[in-house]
């Protein structure tokens, strides 16, 4: 290490000797330090590379000491580096010649600066530079610190993570423009297909009376085909056209429905859970008598999460619960909450037919559903259930053993997660 | 009275929505002519005498029908142009589309049309909006 230009009145040899010892105990520190470290002094000459940036530089101290132009040396092109602005005092143009430039946020007067790095081998890195100044008694800045870390694992997984943001975004917008898709260019047929088996139905309607006087005139086996194509075979084709276009519609619609519940905005307030599975329960009345069910309901706390969704999620659910309860046994369905600092999980349990191990992710798929297809439905309640748990930054899985009942659980963060984007 | 009544305007790329459309409108005793175009393009230049339409007599109609997703121009493109020139502003404009997207909806108003039909695949429903529509007709003044 070369002295510093330290204006010590040195007082005795003992004292000088005692400094001396200092200096190499800080030399050593330095040097044994594993982040590459540099200081220049106050006229910008190298006076300390240490071992580190040897290493990360290729570039060894007995090339740099001495030098007062460590950007050319550094950089292979003229041009300072951090601990320059710092031993000027001024951050003229610092922004040009970093990715990105902050004050420390931890020495005072310090600076943080990131930049991409070409080492002599060509090796590209990412480096984050702090530079900070090394002061004397009466806060004179007669030297500066550096230190050099190699962050290029982080810069790139950041970058990746960016790419990956980027993609989501876009498979997001891609999601988004999927429903006006099939709201739109899909039912555009079908009002076709609906507007036209109707428009077909009103001219058989107008054609009959036409057909009741033509048809006397004709041999009894003419007549016989002739009614069952005009009374039978067309407007059962007719029927089936429409009810397929109905399905259909019906289909469209709940695809879009479940588009639209992924990217609509969410309002956050207290629910109060208990409140909310007493009604849900109320308006099941009927249906709960019928299976001769009984329901407990634990304790359930007040949570913060859309009110909306929250009597969404637990109406289908345990509209669910109700709906497949077994009639051969009397019903039970229990519904409980664990709560923990950071989340609430309910759990609604029942004894109904349960699911089988095979089908517990479809039965969260859209149109998918398990089982016996003896209870009418669409197949769509779990998938918005799904969505809205989503949304909440909550999830939802199912336990369940067939033909002794199901646990759905799902999990409600304390605090929706703030989401970006619309 | 006697003079020619004004035609409708009906801009709108699904042939068999242009059928219906047209059915149900007669049904309704609607006896004016229908003019019917296949993209936005087209009505523009139909409503300011532009491109192909520049040197035929244009009537002005008494009322646009306007599908949303229509070819060259959209639905919406064609409704701005129509609410921003002097010429035009005051004819009726009825937006006729699949979707009943609430945000589409709300724009649709932002830039003046009249009446939003959402064409229902319920054709019931669907003929029953359509006639209404005939049936408000001659309540509708000449600009």
């Amino acid at each position: 290490m070369e002295n510093f230009n330290l204006d010590l009145n040195m007082e005795s040899s003992e004292q000088r000797q005692s400094l001396q010892e200092q200096m190499e105990c800080v030399d050593r520190l330095i040097q044994s330090c594993a982040v590459p470290t540099f200081v220049i002094d106050s006229h910008h000459r190298v006076i300390l590379w240490n071992r580190a940036c040897e290493a990360l530089t290729g570039m060894n101290a007995a090339e740099v000491i001495g030098t007062y132009d460590l950007g050319k040396v550094f950089y292979g092109y003229e041009r300072p580096v951090l601990a320059d602005f710092v031993i000027d005092g001024n951050l003229m143009g610092v922004q040009n010649k970093y990715d990105m430039h902050s004050h420390s946020l931890l020495i005072p007067d310090g600076l943080q600066a990131e930049r991409w790095y070409t080492d002599k081998n060509g090796k590209e890195r990412y480096i984050c530079f702090d530079a900070a100044p090394i002061r004397n008694n009466h806060g004179e800045t007669i030297a500066a610190i550096e230190t050099l870390q190699d962050i290029t694992a982080r810069k790139r997984a950041e970058e990746k993570l960016q790419r990956i943001a980027a993609d989501l975004r876009e498979s997001n917008d891609d999601i988004r423009s999927f429903a006006y898709i099939i709201s739109h260019d899909l039912r555009a047929p079908l009002v076709n297909l609906k507007g036209f088996s109707s428009e077909m139905n009103l001219a058989l309607r107008e054609l009959a009376p036409i057909f009741e006087s033509g048809i006397s005139q004709l041999g009894e086996d003419e007549r016989q085909k002739m009614e069952e194509l005009f009374r039978k075979e067309l407007p059962e084709a007719l029927e089936f056209i429409d009810s397929s276009a109905n399905r259909m519609d019906r289909l469209i619609n709940a695809i879009l429905k479940l588009s639209r519940l992924g990217v609509q905005k969410l309002k956050p307030k207290e629910v109060d859970t208990a409140k909310l599975a007493h009604s849900i329960i109320k308006s099941l009345a009927h249906q709960l008598e019928q299976r001769h069910a009984t329901v407990h309901i634990g304790a359930l706390p007040k949570v913060i999460a859309d009110a909306t969704a929250m009597e969404q999620i637990m109406g289908n659910l345990l509209d669910n619960a109700v709906k497949y309860l077994m009639t051969d046994r009397p019903g039970l369905i229990e519904i409980e909450a664990e709560i923990s600092a950071e989340m609430t999980t309910f759990h609604i349990r029942d004894n109904g037919r349960g699911i089988d191990p095979a089908d517990l992710e479809k039965v969260f798929e859209i149109f998918r559903r398990s089982g016996r297809q003896d209870v009418p439905g669409e197949g769509v309640g779990l998938a918005y259930v799904k969505t809205l748990v989503r949304r909440h930054g909550g999830r939802i899985w199912c336990a369940s053993h067939p033909g002794e009942g199901s646990t759905f659980s799902f999990i409600i963060p304390q605090a929706p997660q703030t989401e970006s984007g619309n | 009275m006697n003079e020619k009544p004004q035609p409708i305007l009906l801009v709108e790329d699904d042939p068999g929505h242009v059928l219906l459309i047209e059915k149900n409108l007669r049904r309704a005793c609607v006896e004016n002519d229908i003019i019917k175009l296949d993209d936005g393009g087209k009505a523009v230049d139909y409503l300011f005498s532009e491109g192909e339409f520049a040197s035929t007599d244009n009537p002005a109609p008494l009322l646009i029908l306007l599908d949303i997703n229509l070819p060259v121009l959209s639905g919406l493109q064609v409704l701005e142009r129509i609410k921003a020139d002097e010429r035009t502003r005051r004819i009726p404009v009825v937006m006729l589309t699949t979707t009943d997207s609430p945000q589409e909806i709300e724009k649709c108003y932002d830039l003046g049309c009249n009446i939003y039909i959402v064409k229902p695949v319920n054709y019931v429903k669907f003929s029953e909006a359509i006639r209404n529509l005939g049936l408000f007709l001659p309540t509708v003044r000449t600009p």
